[in-house]
C-alpha cells in the first residue's frame, strides 16, 4: 500500500476489570482497505478490545480514535460507520432472514425501500436469496454467519469488524467466509478481525498483531513475522528419529525445541541441505514451511494458558 | 494473569442520566412488529382469562356477595380485571420475554451495535410492554362493554381513558420487571419475582375487596402501588366519578413510571457494558 491511512488508530489502551487487565496498554493502527488481523489464545484481549473499538466497552485507559472519532466520545457516530459481527450469532430469531435485515437496517436510517434493496442485494451476495423467508432456526451455523456478516453489510459500512468469524464452522463454511471477506476487502472496505486461527490470518491479513496476556507480542506482515521470528522450514521428528536430529543443534542460525513428544528445528532457509548430512531413520521425519502457529506457539508457550 | 493489580479506575465513558434517542422507537417496532407476526395466537389468550375471571369470580362467588341493590359484584371486579391482566401483559413481556431476548438470543448487544444503545433498547422494551398492557385493556373493554347490557358495567365514555391509564401503569411494570431481569442471575430468578413481588400486588390492588377493611400499614403500602392507583381511577372512569383525587394518582403513577424506567435503564447498562 502507498498511501497509510489509519482509520482505527489506539494508543496505550487499556482495559480492566477490577483487578485483571484484560488489555495492557496496547499501541496499533488500522489502515484504510486493509485487513488487519488480532491474534491471540483465548483471553490475550482481543475481545476486549474488539468490545471498545464497536463501543461496547468503555475504555479504562489510553484513547481509541475510529475515522477521527473518539469512542468515549461519539460513540453513535463510530457505530454508523462500523459492520460489527459478534462472536455468536446474535441473530433475532423471532424474525425471518429477510426481516433480520430490514430490522437492522430501521437503525442504520435507512428509508424502507432503500433497506429492502440493500437487504437482497447483501443476500444474494452471500447466496442467502433463496432463504429470505426462513427461519433463523432452520440456518446451519455456516449460513447464520453469513447472514450475520450479510447484516452488518446493509449499512455500507466503512470498516467491517468481525470477531473470530469463522469459529465452530465447518471447514467448507470457513473457505466460503474467507472467500467473502476476500470479495469485500477487493471493493474497499477495512477488515479487522481477531481469530486464534493461524492459517485463517495468514491467509486474509495484510498486517496482523499477535497479542498475549493483554499485550503485543509482535507485528508487522504475516510472512514477514514467519521468517523472522521462525524461519523458512520446520522439521518435525518423533520418536527415535529425534536423537538423530541432535547434531543440528550446533548448526549456526537453527533452533532446535523439544516437546514431550516432538523435537522442532526451525531453518532460516531450506531444511534440505542441513538433513542430507545427517543419517536419518526411514520413518518419524517430516519437513514443512513455517507458518504463524510455529510462531505463535513458540511466543506464547507450548503449555494450557488458562 | 497479568502482574499489575491497579485499583479498577473509574468509568469515564458512563454518565448516570439516561441517554434515549429515537431509536428507542426502532425497538419498539422490533417488538411490534415480532407480535403482528404472532397476532392470531396473541390475540385470544387476553380475552379468554379476563372472560373466565369475570364469570367464574363475578357471577359464581358474587353469588354469595350482597352489595345491595343498586350494584353487583362483577361490577366491583370489571375495573380490577380491567388493570390486573394489563400488568400480567406487561410482566411477562419484560421478565421472561426481555430475558430470553437479552440471555439467549443477544439481541440486547446486537442492537447497541448500530448506533443505537443499551438506553435506547430499555427504554425501547419498556414502551413496548406497556403497549401490551393497551392491548390486553382494548381486549377486556371490549369483553366489559360486551357485558354491559346484562350487568350495567360500563356506565360513561369516560371509560375510554382507561386505555391511557392502562398504559401508564404497564409503564410502572415493565420498567419494574426490566430492572429485576438487569439483576437476574439466571432464568429462575424471575419465578421468584413474580411469586413475590408481582401477585401480593395483585391481591393487595383492591380488585377483589375493598382496601379499607386491611390493617393500616397493608393500606398504606396498597395506595402507593401503580396498580392499585389504576383500578381505583378505573373505577370512577367507568362509574363517571373521576376527581381531583385521581389526578393526583395518575400523577404519582407517573412519577412511579420515570422512577422506575430511570433505575431499570441504570441496573440493565450496569449488567451490559464491561
Amino acid at each position: 500500500m502507498a498511501v497509510h491511512q489509519p482509520i482505527i488508530v489506539a494508543r496505550a489502551l487499556r482495559k480492566q476489570y477490577g483487578a485483571f487487565v484484560a488489555v495492557d496498554g496496547i499501541d496499533f493502527e488500522v489502515d484504510a482497505g486493509e485487513c488487519f488481523g488480532l491474534l491471540g489464545p483465548n483471553g490475550a484481549g482481543k475481545s476486549s478490545t474488539i468490545r471498545m473499538i464497536t463501543c461496547l466497552s468503555p475504555l479504562s485507559g489510553g484513547s481509541l480514535t475510529v475515522a477521527g472519532l473518539d469512542v468515549t466520545q461519539e460513540p453513535r457516530r463510530v457505530k454508523r460507520i462500523l459492520g460489527v459481527v459478534s462472536q455468536d450469532d446474535n441473530l433475532d430469531p423471532d424474525l425471518n432472514v429477510l426481516e433480520n435485515m430490514l430490522s437492522y437496517a430501521r437503525f442504520f436510517d435507512i428509508p424502507k425501500a432503500e433497506a429492502r434493496t440493500r437487504a437482497l442485494e447483501a443476500l444474494s451476495l452471500f447466496g442467502l436469496t433463496d432463504k429470505q423467508r426462513e427461519k433463523i432456526d432452520n440456518l446451519s451455523g455456516g449460513l447464520k454467519r453469513r447472514l450475520t456478516i450479510a447484516r452488518a453489510l446493509i449499512s455500507s459500512p466503512e470498516i467491517m469488524v468481525l470477531d473470530e468469524p469463522t469459529t465452530g464452522l465447518d471447514p467448507q463454511a470457513r473457505h466460503l467466509v474467507w472467500q467473502q471477506l476476500r470479495l469485500l476487502k477487493s471493493r474497499g472496505l477495512t477488515l479487522l478481525l481477531t481469530t486464534h486461527y493461524m492459517d485463517e490470518a495468514a491467509r486474509l491479513c495484510d498486517r496482523l498483531v499477535i497479542m498475549h496476556q493483554g499485550r503485543i507480542l509482535v507485528r508487522g506482515m504475516p510472512e514477514q513475522i514467519v521468517r523472522q521470528y521462525v524461519g523458512i522450514e520446520v522439521i518435525e521428528a518423533t520418536g527415535p528419529a529425534r536423537d538423530a536430529l541432535a547434531p543440528l543443534r550446533l548448526t549456526e542460525g537453527v533452533t532446535l525445541e523439544e516437546t514431550a513428544d516432538t523435537t522442532y528445528v526451525f531453518v532460516p532457509g531450506p531444511a534440505a541441505p542441513l538433513l542430507a548430512r545427517l543419517d536419518l531413520p526411514a520413518e518419524g521425519v517430516s519437513v514443512r514451511p513455517a507458518n504463524l502457529e510455529d510462531v505463535f506457539l513458540r511466543l506464547t508457550g507450548r503449555g494450557l494458558l488458562e | 494473569m497479568s502482574s499489575l493489580s491497579l485499583p479498577a479506575p473509574r468509568r469515564r465513558t458512563l454518565p448516570a442520566r439516561p441517554m434515549v434517542s429515537r431509536h428507542a422507537f426502532n425497538v419498539w417496532r422490533r417488538n411490534r412488529d415480532v407480535f403482528l407476526k404472532l397476532w392470531k395466537t396473541e390475540l385470544v389468550l387476553p380475552f379468554i382469562e379476563p372472560i373466565l375471571v369475570l364469570l367464574g369470580l363475578g357471577l359464581g362467588l358474587g353469588s354469595f356477595i350482597d352489595l345491595g341493590a343498586h350494584t353487583s359484584y362483577i361490577r366491583f371486579l370489571a375495573p380490577g380485571v380491567l388493570t390486573q391482566w394489563a400488568m400480567f401483559q406487561a410482566v411477562f413481556d419484560s421478565s421472561w420475554g426481555a430475558y430470553f431476548r437479552m440471555e439467549n438470543h443477544g439481541i440486547y448487544t446486537a442492537i447497541a451495535s448500530t448506533p443505537a444503545s443499551f438506553d435506547d433498547v430499555a427504554a425501547g422494551e419498556i414502551l413496548w410492554a406497556a403497549t401490551r398492557a393497551l392491548t390486553s385493556s382494548v381486549a377486556i373493554l371490549i369483553v366489559l362493554l360486551a357485558l354491559t347490557p346484562a350487568y350495567g358495567i360500563v356506565r360513561s365514555p369516560l371509560a375510554l381513558l382507561a386505555l391511557p391509564v392502562a398504559y401508564l401503569m404497564g409503564l410502572c411494570f415493565s420498567a419494574l420487571a426490566l430492572s429485576c431481569v438487569a439483576i437476574a442471575p439466571s432464568l429462575s430468578f424471575l419465578g421468584y419475582f413474580f411469586n413475590i413481588v408481582i401477585i401480593p400486588i395483585f391481591w393487595l390492588s383492591g380488585g377483589f375487596f375493598p382496601l379499607e377493611r386491611m390493617p393500616a400499614v397493608l393500606q398504606a403500602i396498597a395506595w402507593a402501588l401503580p396498580l392499585t392507583l389504576a383500578t381505583s381511577i378505573d373505577r370512577h372512569l367507568l362509574n363517571g366519578t373521576f376527581g381531583l383525587n385521581d389526578l393526583w394518582h395518575i400523577g404519582l403513577m407517573a412519577a412511579e413510571a420515570l422512577a422506575l424506567a430511570w433505575l431499570a435503564i441504570a441496573l440493565l447498562r450496569r449488567r451490559l457494558i464491561k
